[in-house]
């Protein structure tokens, strides 16, 4: 009780320090906590949602048709009677007189759905497949964005493959959609009747056939479980509620991932102020520890009344930053709001509050337990001195605890990344931009030193004389506004590099129209329409659709990923889950490099070429056996060489390619590009298209990058948030820093108000001081941030880097104008009264 | 130089109440003059130095340096007097902890705009007997050596007005004596005018004059 009173007097004295201390702390966690509360939200919905966006409690799908044994086996597996639902999905080309577009369409049984709703707009209640069957013309229903699109109403004709439908119904509300990403393929729904009458599935075209079940009290998990090990072919996903949260909503989780990893920096920019406060606060506990020590308090006591104090503070800054985070996560929900399903709802789960109780009074903890124990452990007259002989922490502890706070760091940052491939990057780069921060401050230290002359004026002097006189505050200021700098300037770099690699400049090269599902005997007559009308197919490559039995002889399964699977993992898993799409060509297309391996050219017939990454994947080496099933004929190869693609040329590009020979007889489908054309516009010709082969599917390029450049927007749109945040977090601390500096140093400033400088001139140095290493920190953050963006499109976007100057110069005037205002506060606070400050110098 | 003061009066706001401090306080100092300042504690000799060297304004009064009237100016005019013509020694022995022994002495004429103004402070440290102590820096430093440094900065640009806060209150007797010593060899050999406050009777003695400064008024001892 008595050490409590003695906390509370001493916080209510020195207010600003601990009013800093705690509000640096609490802005330190807030990001990393906003980014956990989406997360926790996101996947609260999902279990929530999770069934509706299924559609049922169980499901089991292929992109083939679900055979007999198939169908008998999940059907015998659920509770009797089985209640079920079935449905086909593709993309398939819808058209009126004047418009032809893509869209999803979904033919679904009576039943569907099992679960969730889907609404109309003009009629009340709930609908179901049965309720497209009343009345004799075919019907369909359709989402609300292809109302717009193609200028539809209620009843008008829209062809179909083969049949013609009446609209019947514009979709309201449809449970099972999770993100409402852009309009590229809006759904449609059919009746499961009219699957045959529309032809759309002929051979080899792509589509999806899934059946739902409901399994009133039944361990679902279990159920999954049972049913992959009856069914394994690794073609087959049998899905349950949970993991939708991996599948539906897997694009933002993953920006979640990288927001989160953003955080992360904000968190050790934060934790490098508090770091810094918790020093100035153990400088000023000095004197009365001492005089406690003297009147009797021993040595451990006194330690325990200092981590007392502690801990109050690291509470109160962590209360106030989750009342933040919470204010916080609300204050940017309006900003994704379009983007995400009407249901999705905040929630505090108690997961948030232990990332907080960690990454808060834990850390800070282990941070300041070795600067604090230094002062309990030291002699009473020591203490009082003010050039103290350290009480040094034994290097076991000081390995335990620092070791701690790596591990810390680690964790979280695979807690953010789920990936060990991400967190080992991450820390690399981290730990690469300090180094290479601290070694340029360095060198600028150097050449201060040895550009010092005799003959300059006292401004320089002063200033190279302070920089040199206290290298660790130097350093730390540098390393605080490079990284603040870094993370503000990378996302407007990224941003510009990811969207021009969706949409460069010059546009000629790419084709208009991508085609799919051409049927064999369509390939020649399509070709010659478009050439009676003047347009040019730019390439075609056949399509074999396989599936993988064995590599090396060894059976290739379906992988199964658990609740803790690493990002690679579930890649993996759902690249092996995927059938194998197979083409040949006798010589390589433009986009192709082979990297590893034969010559194409001199490649024998029995072997492949594997694509680099789908190889490094799925671990394939050159000389590895691959089988597959072709429509029921196994055909083995070896992996012959490896390839380069260049993805982004939008040609029919594959996965594994062979020469010809072996494929050459298979049954297959044509995938072809439209080359741009002067006089057709990319609707116009998809409408030609449609008219006479209604069964082939187009997509508008233009379209189709229009729609990634608007995702990319948006999802950018939070990851700006993320660095502003960060920048404003570090010009805060860099502030911080600055401001206890300027206090502990207050002794050198009175006197040279003293020596005759007027508080101008005192303003001037502080500037020229502090000023020169924030604007050589953010330089240094801006050329790592190039750097980084130059490196990222490299190596991992395999583009070329584009840079955002405008964003750029923008935010290093407003880092510079934020720091400015600052420091000219501080220092005109400071030297207004020389009398005062001498006064309590005085008193010290 | 001369200093002339005029019924200067200070007080204190203490809350509601304003506690007078000096009140009609008078003084007259000719040039070469060296005066001793006694007092009992809190009785506002530091708060005189503080007026004289502008660190705050008086609440009424005259201050006339030779012939000139200070009373209205303004900070940067104050500035330039202690740049130019004051020397400030405390009895903390302030210095700037990031310059060298020879940097703190040669920064008053530095911040006068002096070219190349090192060589003349060693010669002024090694008056002081540091010539031994040139690149040290203050932490460094012993209190006496300290407190030398100081000196020798308050001294180096030939300030006409010297103004010292007990200057050897921090030190033991005999380097006491020994800062004594060089301070007032400085001070007499280059004429200046100097005011001292002490609680020493000695160095009191050692000066022209001695006044106690006592209900907010100097009186002759
Ligand atoms: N800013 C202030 N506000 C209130 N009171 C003040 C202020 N400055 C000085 N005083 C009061 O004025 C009185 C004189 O202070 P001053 O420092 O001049 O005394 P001093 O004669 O130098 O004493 P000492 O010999 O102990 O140094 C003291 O009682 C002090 O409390
Ligand atoms: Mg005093």
């Amino acid at each position: 009780m008595a050490s409590l009173n003695l906390i509370l007097a001493s916080l209510r004295r020195q207010k600003t320090l601990y009013g800093i201390w705690v509000l640096s702390l609490c802005l330190a966690v807030t990001g990393l906590v906003i980014i956990d509360v989406y997360r926790q939200s996101l996947a609260g919905m999902i279990r929530e949602q999770g069934r509706k966006i299924l559609t049922g409690d169980l499901s089991m799908s292929a992109r083939r048709q679900l055979n007999e044994t198939e169908r008998r086996t999940f059907t015998a597996a659920v509770p009797q009677p089985a209640q079920m639902a079935e449905s086909y999905d593709m993309m398939a080309m819808i058209s009126t007189d004047k418009e032809s577009r893509l869209a999803m369409v979904r033919f679904i049984t009576d039943a569907y759905p099992l679960v969730g709703q889907i609404q109309l707009s003009e009629r009340a209640g709930d609908v179901q497949g049965a309720d497209l069957l009343s009345g004799d013309a075919i019907k369909m229903w359709i989402a609300a964005d292809l109302v717009p699109l193609m200028n539809l109403k209620m009843g008008d004709q829209v062809k179909l493959g083969a049949i013609t439908a009446e609209v019947a119904g514009i979709i309201q509300k449809d449970s099972s959609q999770t993100l409402r990403f852009g309009g590229l393929a809006p759904r449609v729904y059919l009746h499961r009747t009219q699957l045959e009458p529309a032809r759309l599935i002929q051979f080899g075209s792509t589509f999806t056939n899934s059946l739902y079940a409901l399994t009133p009290d039944v361990d679902n998990e279990a159920l999954r479980r049972s049913l992959d090990t009856q069914l394994t072919d690794p073609g087959l996903e049998i899905t349950s509620p949970r993991d939708m949260e991996r599948g539906a909503l897997r694009v933002l989780t993953r920006v979640l991932d990288y927001l989160g990893l953003i955080g992360l920096v904000t968190l050790s920019l934060g934790w490098i102020g508090v770091y810094y406060l918790g020093r100035r606060w153990l400088t000023l506990e000095r004197t009365p520890s001492a005089l406690l020590k003297c009147i009797g308090l021993s040595s451990l006591e006194l330690q325990n009344l200092l981590l007392l104090k502690l801990s109050v503070i690291l509470c109160a800054g962590v209360i106030l930053g989750g009342a933040l985070s919470w204010v916080g996560a609300h204050a940017v929900l309006p900003m994704f709001k379009s983007s995400l399903p009407p249901e999705f709802v905040l929630l505090w789960s108690w997961k948030s509050t232990a990332l907080l109780l960690v990454i808060g009074p834990l850390a800070g903890l282990l941070l300041l337990y070795a600067p604090l124990r230094a002062v309990a452990f030291e002699a009473p007259l020591s203490l009082l001195n003010a050039n103290p002989a350290r009480v040094e922490l034994s290097w076991q502890r000081l390995t335990a605890l620092a070791g701690s706070v790596v591990f810390l760091f680690v964790a979280l940052t695979f807690l953010q990344a789920r990936s060990w491939n991400v967190t080992g990057v991450f820390l690399a780069a981290l730990v690469g931009c300090v180094i290479a921060i601290a070694g340029v401050a360095y060198l600028f230290l150097r050449a201060v030193r040895s550009a010092r002359r005799q003959r300059q004026g006292w401004r320089w002097h002063l200033a190279s004389a302070q920089w040199l006189g206290r290298p660790g505050t130097a350093l730390l200021l540098v390393i605080v506004s490079a990284l603040a700098g870094l993370l503000a300037q990378m996302v407007p770099h990224l941003e510009r590099t990811i969207v021009g690699e969706i949409r460069p400049p010059e546009q000629g090269s790419r084709p208009a129209l991508f085609l799919f599902d051409v049927q064999e005997e369509q390939t020649e007559p399509l070709t010659a329409m478009l050439r009676a009308d003047g347009a040019e197919i730019s390439q075609s490559s056949p399509f074999i659709r396989s599936r993988l039995l064995q590599v090396n002889g060894a059976p290739f399964e379906r992988a199964q990923t658990g609740e803790w699977s690493t990002r690679e993992e579930e890649n993996e898993a759902r690249f092996r889950n995927r059938g194998v799409n197979l083409t040949y060509r006798a010589h390589l297309s433009p986009s192709e490099k082979i990297v590893a391996g034969v010559d194409y050219e001199s490649m024998p017939e029995d072997q492949v070429s594997v694509e680099k990454d789908y190889a490094e994947r799925l671990g394939f080496k050159v000389g590895d056996r691959l089988l597959f099933d072709v429509q029921g004929v196994e055909i083995e190869a070896a992996i012959g060489s490896l390839r380069e693609v260049n993805w982004d040329s939008f040609e029919p590009n594959f996965f594994i390619q062979f020469k010809s020979g072996m494929l050459g007889e298979a049954p297959k489908t044509w995938i072809m590009t439209v080359k741009r054309h002067a006089s057709l516009s990319a609707p116009q010709m998809q409408r030609l298209i449609t008219g006479k082969f209604p069964n082939v599917s187009s997509i508008n390029v233009q379209e189709a990058l229009d729609n990634l450049t608007d995702i990319v927007t948006k999802l950018s749109g939070g990851l700006k948030v993320a660095s502003r945040l960060a920048m404003a977090l570090g010009v805060f601390v860099f502030l911080m820093i600055l401001l206890f500096q300027l206090l502990s140093s207050r002794q050198d400033w009175v006197q040279l108000r003293v020596q005759g400088l007027t508080p101008g001139q005192i303003w001037q140095l502080q500037l020229l001081i502090y000023g020169g290493l924030a604007l050589l920190g953010t330089l240094l953050g801006t050329l790592l941030a190039g750097a980084a963006n130059w490196g990222l499109a490299h190596f991992a976007f395999r583009t070329h880097p584009q840079f955002d100057v405008p964003a750029m110069l923008v935010i290093l005037s407003i880092t510079w104008v934020l720091a400015w205002i600052g420091l000219t506060w501080m220092s005109l606070r400071q030297a207004r009264d020389i009398a005062r400050s001498l006064r309590s110098l005085n008193s010290v | 130089m001369n200093v002339q003061l005029q019924g200067l009066a200070k007080s204190f706001l203490q809350g509601e109440n304003s506690l007078r401090i000096l009140h009609g306080l008078s003084l007259d100092m000719k040039s070469g003059e060296i005066v001793a300042v006694v007092g009992e504690s809190g009785s506002g000799k530091s708060t005189l130095l503080s007026l004289l060297a502008g660190f705050e304004r008086p609440d009424a009064g005259l201050i006339r340096w030779d012939a000139q009237a200070a009373g209205d100016w303004t900070e940067p005019q104050w500035a330039a007097f202690r740049k130019e013509s004051l020397g400030f020694v405390f009895q903390n022995y302030y210095l700037i902890p990031y310059l060298t022994a020879v940097e703190n002495v040669a920064l008053p004429l530095r911040l006068l705009g002096h070219d190349d103004p090192e060589p003349e402070a060693r010669k002024m440290l090694s008056e002081l007997g540091l010539e031994k102590r040139l690149h040290h820096l203050p932490h460094q430093l012993s209190g006496g050596e300290s407190q030398r440094v100081a000196i020798g900065r308050a001294l180096i640009h030939s300030p006409r007005l010297v103004l010292a806060d007990e200057p050897t209150g921090s030190l033991d007797a005999r380097t006491g004596q020994q800062v004594l010593d060089l301070l007032f060899r400085q001070l007499e050999g280059r004429q200046q005018t100097a005011l001292i406050v002490t609680h020493s009777q000695e160095v009191a003695q050692r000066c022209h004059r001695i006044l106690t400064l006592k209900q907010g008024q100097l009186w002759p001892v």
